[in-house]
């Protein structure tokens, strides 16, 4: 038995049958097609699965193919890997994402002043009452403007952040838990230790207006950090969500949300390198 | 009809078949025997090419079929194979193996082809069974069964390749006698056969096959009674003359009376003579073994003359050194029992030891 | 009592009703239904052309195709999913349903094939033999003999391959494509609920294969009807 001639045979067949394969993926490139924010009929657009895009992805635009994604990682894959003609994201999220990767670039907004809000203990019914007086107070200041400026600096420059003074005088301790890690919206600044964020700021606000010190509670898991509300070991949960979260909290957490705290909108990402032409002449602009 | 010219066959290294000539002709039938081998076999396979020949030409009704182009599926159309194991199509009952191919092959109307199908099967007496899958057959009413499928077709030669021999005894006979039937009318017929009573009544030609061909032909009569060629006289011979060589210490009489059986059965030689040999050989056989030494050897011969219908036996060993009809210990009465049934008792010293002879 | 029909008349509200969600499961249930079919079929044509192919003349043919066969078969089905998806067509624009559809049938065509070989090798050679001494040609002896009792060995493999099938299509989950398992996971991310969304999902996935082994049955009473237990004409004995 010709070992040899047998086995070079059957190598250079797969390999040729591999080879037929591979060019023929790699000899055709697909051209960004102009996206018409309007109408993104037909088109296919990713988004994290249950995350606030999602809700609105899959209720207001009919026709569109939504892919939701469990990872990241599997989300930007798929795009960089042309299964995606987009990414569907909040604004705030998106502009760090996109500075951090510039390969990806926001195309458009197609969804303005979505209510974002905060997660609240129905069991607690004067301090949620006293925050949602206090968010629609604060909402017409200089100061909630401040922030929001910042928060759309983040799209080309780290967030600034500002430290805020929490002497807490009434004595009481306001418990919350974050979630670390979320540029701009909360996290731990790794060389002072210190929690900074536009939403941090915000709910230390809300802690001096009623004088109590601001404890941080780091959150490990969404799903542990809505049961630790549901059972009162914090007062409140700053992760900023769409209202439309609100029906399904309700029935099936016993939690419930403030007021909308933020107008969000929600952007489309796409390759920045399949519309080049497009970015250009924006730049222009 | 068929003409067979300087046929080789070859398997790997192994030739089978070398220059075989033959011509066949309507209305011949034709018994092909000769010791087990490829030889029987591969040349009716060869006939209708389910066996590629090497080289040679095989020309039915003038057309060579072993040329490239051959219409060979045309030509099987006009020629029947029997099978040693049938091979019905297993999943269509009886019925359905006979009317397919002329509702296929020769676009009979099906409702023509059933009443034809049911006219063949009369003919082998299968018609009360139309409707039964093959597995629900015994051997016998398999075969039959294929005969008929043959038939539906209306072939100009059918060839049979050993068509008893997955048969029980039992059932070679029924089939046999739809064969003997079939052949009366007239078909060309080649059989392939060791049913040697049968090729000898049915056949007007016999092959006998030996040495790479058709080592000898010729009518029955010829072949059987009067071989010319050694190889033949050797096969004939041994048809006619049982041998059975043991060492009598390890005597299986069993064995022996099966075989027997079978020769009996070659010559249909009648029972009550079968059983006659069967009891002195049993008498003589197991007095030799309770008194033989160890390494003897025993060789039991029998001849059947049809003749006369006459059974020469001939018992050949080694000790005790006499006639054992006349030994002390032989029992009186068994004596007496062989002296009734056989006549013309001799024991001589021979080749062995000693030779004892008689005839029932 | 009460409370528990309360709480399971709430649950199916907020599972199924609330946002029209019962519409993700009808979706999913036709993407995989779709899937399995067209996988199903085209897995069946690849595993048939193999099986072909293993049979040749000709050893090239052979070797080629067993060693494709071999590839696919004992490749983890998510594996063969990525290549396709991210190293294959990547540069391509095309529907990521699609291309699992094209991988799953490799992968189910590799099986077929080996049903179909096997099925193959289990029919007599001699009734093959017998077919064509009566003057059938190869492919009349395909149609009549061959191919039926192919059939007639393999239907309960393949039967059970559609099932498998079947569970092979929730893998496009994995790429966010939404079929029935995608379809009550995304249910289940937004109401915290498993218990309604899994159940109908469970219950589904069972009546498909039990209405896809119903209809194999169906085919093949059919087959025996049709093959003659009809003409009982009067023998002329």
């Amino acid at each position: 038995m010709g070992i040899g001639k047998n086995h070079a045979k059957k190598i250079s067949f797969a390999l040729f049958f591999f080879m037929i394969l591979f060019f023929f993926g790699g000899c055709l490139r697909k051209v960004g097609e102009p996206l018409d924010i309007n109408n993104l009929q037909g088109k296919t657009i990713g988004c994290m699965l249950a995350y606030s895009s999602d809700y609105i992805l899959t209720n207001d635009y009919d026709g569109i193919e939504v892919r939701r994604f469990d990872t990241y990682t599997d989300m930007m894959m798929a795009l960089t890997f042309h299964q995606l003609d987009a990414v569907a994201m909040e604004m705030d999220e998106s502009y760090v994402f996109c500075r951090l990767q510039p390969e990806f670039a926001i195309y458009g907004l197609f969804k303005e002043d979505e209510p974002f809000c905060y997660y609240m203990n129905p069991d607690t019914p004067e301090l949620n009452e006293t925050f949602n007086a206090f968010i629609r107070e604060f909402r017409e200041t200089e100061e909630y403007q401040d922030i929001r400026r910042r928060v759309e600096a983040s799209a080309f420059e780290p967030y600034v952040s500002k430290a805020i003074d929490n002497p807490g005088t009434e004595g009481k301790t306001l418990t919350v838990s974050v979630f670390d890690g979320w540029e701009p919206v909360s996290y731990l600044d790794f060389e002072t230790d210190e929690w900074e964020g536009s939403d941090i700021e915000l709910i230390t606000h809300f802690a001096n207006a009623i004088g109590a010190k601001v404890e941080f509670e780091p959150i490990g898991s969404y799903t542990q950090a809505v049961v630790e509300l549901s059972r009162g070991k914090v007062d409140i949960m700053v992760c900023p969500d769409s209202i439309r979260y609100k029906e399904d909290l309700e029935k099936a957490n016993n939690v419930t949300m403030s007021e909308w705290v933020w107008k969000k909108d929600i952007v489309i990402m796409v390759n920045s390198a399949d519309y080049e032409d497009y970015f250009a002449a924006k730049g222009e602009n | 009809m068929i003409s067979i010219r300087q046929l080789k066959k070859s398997f790997g290294n192994n030739v089978v078949l070398e220059n075989v000539n033959v011509e066949i002709n309507k209305g011949d039938v034709i018994g092909v025997i000769g010791p087990s081998g490829c030889g029987k076999s591969t040349l009716i396979r060869c006939i209708n090419l389910l066996e590629a020949p090497d080289s040679g030409e095989i020309r039915i009704d003038g057309v060579n079929i072993a040329e490239k182009n051959a219409p060979i599926d045309s030509i099987r159309q006009k020629m029947g194979m029997v099978y040693q194991n049938f091979n019905l199509f297993s999943h269509k009952t009886v019925l359905e193996n006979v009317i397919m191919a002329p509702i296929h092959l020769l676009r009979i109307p099906k409702k023509q082809a059933i009443e034809e199908a049911f006219s063949v099967l009369k003919m082998v007496g299968m018609s009360h069974r139309a409707d039964f899958m093959p597995d629900q057959l015994s051997g016998g009413q398999k075969q039959r069964a294929a005969i008929a499928r043959c038939l539906a077709m209306k072939p100009e030669i059918i060839l049979f390749d050993e068509p008893t021999s997955a048969l029980d005894p039992t059932m070679i006979d029924e089939v046999l006698a739809v064969i003997r039937k079939l052949v009366k009318t007239g078909i060309t017929s080649v059989i392939v056969t060791h049913e040697m009573g049968f090729a000898r009544n049915i056949a007007n030609r016999i092959f006998f096959m030996e040495e790479r061909g058709i080592y000898e032909e010729g009518t029955p009569d010829e072949i059987f009674d009067h071989p010319k060629r050694e190889k033949t006289k050797i096969f004939i011979q041994k048809l006619k003359i049982f041998e059975y060589k043991l060492q009598i210490r390890q005597l299986d009489i069993y064995e022996l009376a099966g075989k027997l059986s079978e020769y009996g059965q070659k010559y249909d030689i009648a029972k009550r003579q079968m059983n006659g040999l069967n009891l002195i050989l049993e008498e003589i056989l197991v007095f030799l073994s309770q008194n033989a030494d160890h390494k003897d050897m025993t060789s039991v011969i029998v001849s059947y003359q049809e003749a006369n219908q006459q059974i020469q036996l001939e018992i050949r060993y080694g000790s005790p050194s006499m006639n054992v009809l006349e030994h002390p210990d032989f029992d009186e009465i068994s004596r007496q029992l062989i002296h009734g049934l056989a006549t013309d008792i001799s024991c001589l010293p021979g080749e062995m030891g000693y030779t004892l002879k008689l005839t029932l | 009592m009460n409370e528990f029909f309360e709480a399971v008349k709430d649950s199916i509200y907020i599972n199924l009703i609330y946002e029209d969600r019962y519409l993700f499961l009808i979706e999913g249930f036709g993407l995989t239904v779709f899937m399995t079919v067209a996988t199903f079929l085209l897995g069946t044509l690849i595993g048939a052309v193999f099986c072909r192919a293993r049979v040749s003349r000709r050893s090239w043919i052979r070797k080629t195709v067993e060693m494709i066969g071999t590839l696919f078969v004992r490749l983890p089905t998510l594996v063969l999913l990525l290549i396709f998806v991210y190293l294959i067509f990547s540069n391509i624009e095309a529907e990521t349903v699609l291309l699992a559809i094209v991988a799953f049938a490799m992968k189910t065509g590799a099986y077929i094939a080996d049903i179909l070989y096997a099925a193959y090798k289990a029919v007599n050679p001699g009734e093959i033999e017998a077919g064509r001494t009566l003057g059938m040609s190869r492919l009349k002896v395909f149609r009549f003999v061959i191919l039926p009792q192919i059939i007639n060995y393999a239907l309960p493999t393949y039967r059970n391959q559609l099932i498998i099938t079947l569970q092979e299509t929730s893998l496009v989950g994995f790429f966010a494509i939404n079929d029935l398992t995608r379809a009550s996971q995304v249910i289940t991310s937004r109401t915290m609920d498993p218990y309604i969304a899994i159940i109908i999902t469970c219950v589904v996935y069972l009546l498909i294969g039990a209405v896809s082994n119903y209809l194999f049955k169906l085919f093949d009473r059919k087959k025996h009807l049709k093959e003659g237990r009809d003409y009982r004409i009067e023998s002329t004995l």
